[in-house]
């Protein structure tokens, strides 16, 4: 979700995945250069930090709907509990993770497909 | 209570929430101006208005109180009809008046632009102020070598009615969260066009602010970026504006972003491609964006009728999770009461956000009829 534009799941995972990585970038930044960038360390912290919190309020969020729904949802669905928390919990998760990864690896496609255009025209 | 940071000096990142009463006791005499700097940096700041008599004089003051006094302050009254100009010249800037409205924000920046003699040039919307210190904080980035812009944050003046409640819970998300990310991966997605700075030769060398897209700051940014040039966020510059107080007010600013997203999209795909970071964060704003209208209007209302009601949880499900990082700069302002009561109002916001987009994404790909003219968001 950005200012002015709505948003899912999708947009949210993407940042928390690109926060948690903050800190082995970082490291890996500090091992490289062999300097510390406390400014970038503390941020990279933070933001983790946050991700990690929001992981926590997912948790926390799957956990309430896990105890409340699914049994009175699977008695209007006839269906099984189990049945009703993978509709809830599982699906929408791995449709979202899918998703994001398809994104992301179908625009780097896109990126490749233009760099060997780019070569193709120049020779 | 209205917050605003102040900071004793830029090597000093810790920030002190001070209420805006006490900040206009303080200035132009108080804390803020004792700290001005005798040097003048060189650094113009432009205020493109139209029929800004309201607001203009505090947007002046505040540049005129900065720690770091500016080199010039050029209001372009872009002809307005309800005395901007005598508001300004009365404050001893410099106006200039085109001979005809410009027709955009973009166009009555260009006019001042030619006029500009500075190594950096800033641009401020004529309803925002800006924290004390926010220029300082700006020209630490902006000295940089490479970087071409900077920006910083943005919080609502006012935070009174349901929309500017929705757009005070959006920029307390985004720039606790999305854009410090960003900015780490040296990718801001736009240096927003209500507070930015830029290194004066690089915005002429590309050419200024267009006005072939509806948001000229996104187009600028990114244009930055294809050019091989750095932008930065800077959190501690802090800016507030005046945000839409009414339905029809956001609306129009809502439709005018939208279109303008969709625009650059469609303009600088094929640029963006060339950028890592920034390639993934617009595909995944524009997906996002998309699906999420999508299963606002479509999926979770037939999923409810048909399957289970329990599915309408799918408009606040991530309550909780949006709760954390507004949360965490609710409580740095002392605000998290009103955090809390502004909630609601965001989960309106979007809904509305996501009318705009499918619009703009309707008129602007499938119907091909681009929107091109610019109307004020307030």
């Amino acid at each position: 979700m950005n200012v002015g534009l709505p948003g899912t799941g999708i947009g949210g995972l993407f940042y928390l995945v690109t926060a948690l990585c903050m800190p082995l970038l970082e490291l890996a930044r500090t091992l490289w250069r062999g300097q510390l960038d406390v400014h970038r360390w503390r941020v990279a912290w933070l933001q983790a930090s946050l991700a990690g919190a929001i992981l926590g309020g997912m948790y926390a969020t799957a956990w309430t709907i896990h105890r409340l729904a699914p049994v009175s949802v699977a008695k209007s669905l006839h269906t099984t509990t189990q049945q009703v928390v993978h509709h809830f919990g599982v699906t929408p998760t791995l449709v979202t993770v899918s998703t994001l990864l398809g994104l992301v690896l179908l625009t780097e496609l896109l990126r490749l497909v233009q760099l060997v255009r780019r070569r193709v025209d120049s020779l | 209570m209205q917050l605003l940071p102040v900071r004793s000096s830029v090597t000093n990142r810790r920030i002190r929430w001070q209420s805006l009463d006490e900040l206009a006791l303080e200035q132009p005499h108080g804390r803020c101006s004792a700290q001005a700097s005798q040097r003048t940096s060189r650094l113009t700041a432009i205020v493109p208005a139209y029929n800004e008599a309201g607001t203009i004089a505090d947007t002046i003051r505040s540049l005129q109180t900065q720690t770091v006094p500016l080199h010039e302050i050029i209001v372009i009254d872009d002809c307005s009809t309800d005395g901007t100009a005598d508001v300004a010249r009365a404050l001893g800037v410099r106006v200039v008046r085109p001979a005809r409205n410009t027709g955009s924000k973009a166009g009555a920046q260009n006019v001042a632009l030619e006029r500009i003699r500075t190594e950096y040039t800033m641009a401020i919307d004529a309803d925002t102020v800006l924290a004390c210190d926010a220029v300082e904080q700006l020209l630490t980035e902006l000295n940089r070598p490479q970087v071409a812009a900077v920006c910083g944050s943005v919080i609502p003046r006012y935070v009174r009615t349901l929309w500017e409640r929705g757009r005070y819970i959006e920029y307390l998300f985004a720039f606790t969260f999305y854009k410090p990310i960003q900015n780490f991966y040296t990718k801001p997605l736009i240096s927003s066009g209500c507070f930015s700075a830029y290194r004066t030769d690089a915005l002429r060398a590309m050419g200024g602010w267009s006005t072939r897209t509806l948001a000229e700051d996104m187009d600028l940014t990114w244009s930055f970026y294809q050019a091989g040039y750095r932008v930065r966020f800077v959190p501690e510059a802090v800016c507030y504006p005046i945000e839409p107080h009414s339905f029809c007010f956001m609306r129009r600013q809502l439709r005018r972003w939208s279109h303008g997203f969709v625009q650059n999209v469609r303009l600088h795909w094929r640029g963006l491609l060339s950028i890592p970071y920034l390639r993934s964060v617009v595909a995944v704003a524009m997906w996002d964006a998309t699906m999420a209208s999508l299963a606002y209007f479509l999926l979770l209302p037939l999923l409810a009728i048909f399957v289970s009601p329990w599915f309408l949880l799918g408009y606040v499900i991530d309550a909780p999770a949006t709760l954390v990082p507004i949360l965490s700069m609710a409580t740095s302002r002392r605000e998290v009461v009103r955090a809390l009561v502004s909630l609601p109002a965001f989960w309106v916001l979007r809904i509305v956000n996501a009318i705009s987009f499918l619009e703009a994404l309707w008129t602007e790909v499938i119907l091909r009829r681009p929107l091109r003219v610019y109307e004020k968001g307030h």
